[in-house]
């Protein structure tokens, strides 16, 4: 009996955490990337069944193999580290840069030319920054630092950020309030530095997806073993191994759940933090 | 649209439409010749020649034109099968559980991103190859792989286009339209589309351009190897001369591929807000 009700207490309180709205949106992530990988792990099995190589079977044999680098959790994991070590400092780096440049932007506006040509070099996709890189300076073995540079500015990031932060910055600085606070006297930045933080957090979030799948173009182009790397391994290995479909569905949808739940948590922070939202709300 | 930009969009799309045209016709012979990766500005040869002596300008004229027929195949794709679901969403579809089920297919496929969506269709493709004889021929299969590109491309569309003619809802614009008595497929075609959504299909067509030639190189790159291998292309050019002993070769189809897509992307933005003001 004792039993029985520590398991309904245990249930309702599982009932009630998964009407937290956090923890339903990783709930969602998960249920969602689950599906498309299996989608994504039928429409592989299809044409190698046509091609006579296999059987549909091996759709429904997920046991975890053992790979050369350990079992197939474990690889995925260790993967999935380098690929968040890349993609957290390069999201770090690029909030960084941002915010330092919007201030020099806005403290010596003489360089402007300057500003405006760092971030259209910006522009340049990651891919080509790393393939040129590599070429022009014959070093084929980037160092962890570079990449996460290349990654934080490349595909227009910087210049995006730059632009948002700069744009928000303005539309504050217009306010009333600010104005008539900063006629009082009180620095510029300490006035709107509440209402700054929240949209600089929400601006920033929104990178999270983009430096995600600019990471797989910078894993494959510098051979960093993380899982964008790996998903074209497991790509290529499938042509020759049907052996490395669990690996495969493994990274697809490690990579599918950090996308979806990075548009999750974006989404989750501006409901949360924008001013227009409690206006609505 | 601005006059002014409506001018140079045209202009622009008639020289590339030239360099397909060009491509196509086999009009450009590109002969092989013993005077190997000459530099620019030398031999006779506007851009230098390549590996195998070819004449650069000639192998960039005809590359181009391979990349741009691709991304002009997943431009109309994208552009056809987009506008009909972001019309049906937007305007035709009464509000229900197909048109639920709709808009949460089209919200799933688009949260996937398009760099692993490319990478699953290149490898399809290439599996479905063992048994068919019919992607043997490089631009079928490339033309095959970016129509797929275009039609996944089509839902993110879909969406943009649903949103705005939410807006135009909003502003009762269709509201006025249907009450002065205009039938659908008016208001769909002239009013919708013609009128208020026109930056919107250009910016969009702009945008697959860019997107379709970063791809290309992309695939193409030797270490994915998914991409064209023998037929000219951008990214075929910029292989060949990175893994040539010159690499100082690079430059041209760096440049080509930089000049191209921030081309398509300034286009792409300044029609974008253009549409984003209406």
């Amino acid at each position: 009996m004792n039993g029985q009700l520590k398991i309904n207490k245990y249930l309702l309180q599982l009932k009630f955490a998964l009407k937290s709205k956090e923890l339903f949106l990783v709930f969602k992530s998960i249920i969602l990337s689950i599906f498309l990988a299996l989608f994504m792990r039928m429409m592989s099995v299809i044409p190698l069944t046509f091609s006579g190589e296999t059987g549909f079977d091996i759709f429904f044999d997920f046991k975890f193999y053992s790979i050369s680098e350990g079992s197939i959790p474990f690889f995925v994991l260790n993967a999935l580290l380098m690929t968040l070590k890349l993609v957290m400092l390069a999201w770090i780096l690029s909030i960084v840069l941002g915010l330092v440049i919007v201030y020099l932007k806005n403290k010596y506006f003489k360089f402007d030319p300057l500003w405006e040509f760092f971030l259209g070099l910006s522009g340049i996709h990651v891919f080509g920054l790393i393939v040129s890189f590599q070429i022009f300076s014959s070093n084929y073995n980037i160092s962890f630092p570079i990449l996460v540079f290349i990654l934080a500015i490349g595909s227009g990031s910087l210049k995006d950020i730059v632009n948002s932060f700069e744009f928000v910055y303005k539309d504050v600085m217009r306010k009333e309030y600010w104005r008539f606070m900063y006629s009082q006297g009180v620095k510029p930045f300490r006035i709107g530095f509440s209402e700054l933080l929240v949209r600089f957090t929400e601006l920033s979030f929104n990178k999270l997806p983009i430096l995600l799948v600019g990471s797989i173009l910078v894993e494959v182009a510098a051979n960093k073993q993380g899982l964008g790397f790996h998903l074209l391994r497991s790509l290529k290995n499938l042509e020759d191994n049907r052996g490395d479909l669990n690996v495969f569905t493994g990274i697809t949808f490690t990579l599918i759940f950090l996308v979806l739940l990075s548009q999750h948590i974006t989404e989750y922070v501006r409901m949360k933090y924008d001013p227009q939202s409690f206006e609505k709300r | 649209m601005k006059k002014k930009l409506s001018k140079y969009y045209i202009w622009t799309m008639l020289f590339f439409l030239l360099l397909i045209i060009l491509s196509i016709s086999g009009t450009i012979t590109t002969e092989r010749s013993s005077l190997k990766w000459l530099p620019v500005l030398s031999g006779g040869h506007l851009l230098g020649t390549d590996g195998t002596g070819r004449d650069m300008a000639k192998v960039l004229i005809v590359g181009v034109g391979n990349n741009l027929i691709v991304s002009f195949v997943a431009a109309i794709i994208s552009l056809l099968f987009g506008g009909l679901l972001g019309i049906s969403l937007g305007y035709t579809l009464p509000d229900g559980t197909l048109k639920s089920v709709l808009v949460f297919i089209t919200r799933t496929i688009k949260s996937v991103p398009l760099l692993i969506w490319i990478f699953l269709v290149v490898f399809w493709t290439e599996l479905l190859g063992i048994y068919t004889s019919i992607f043997d021929n490089e631009m079928i299969k490339m033309v095959w792989v970016f129509a797929i590109f275009g039609g996944i491309y089509s839902f993110n569309f879909a969406l943009l286009l649903m949103g705005h003619i939410q807006k135009l809802k909003a502003a009762q614009f269709i509201e006025a339209c249907e009450f002065i008595g205009l039938n659908k497929k008016t208001i769909i075609f002239k009013h919708i589309i013609w009128h208020h959504s026109n930056s919107l299909f250009l910016s969009q067509a702009s945008y697959i351009f860019a997107q379709c030639i970063f791809m290309e190189m992309t695939i193409s790159f030797y270490k994915i190897g998914y991409g064209f291998r023998g037929e000219f292309s951008l990214g075929t050019i910029f292989n060949r001369a990175a893994i040539g002993s010159d690499s100082h070769h690079i430059f041209v189809p760096l440049a080509a591929g930089l000049i191209l897509t921030t081309l398509f992307s300034y286009f792409s933005q300044s029609l974008e807000k253009k549409y984003q003001k209406l």
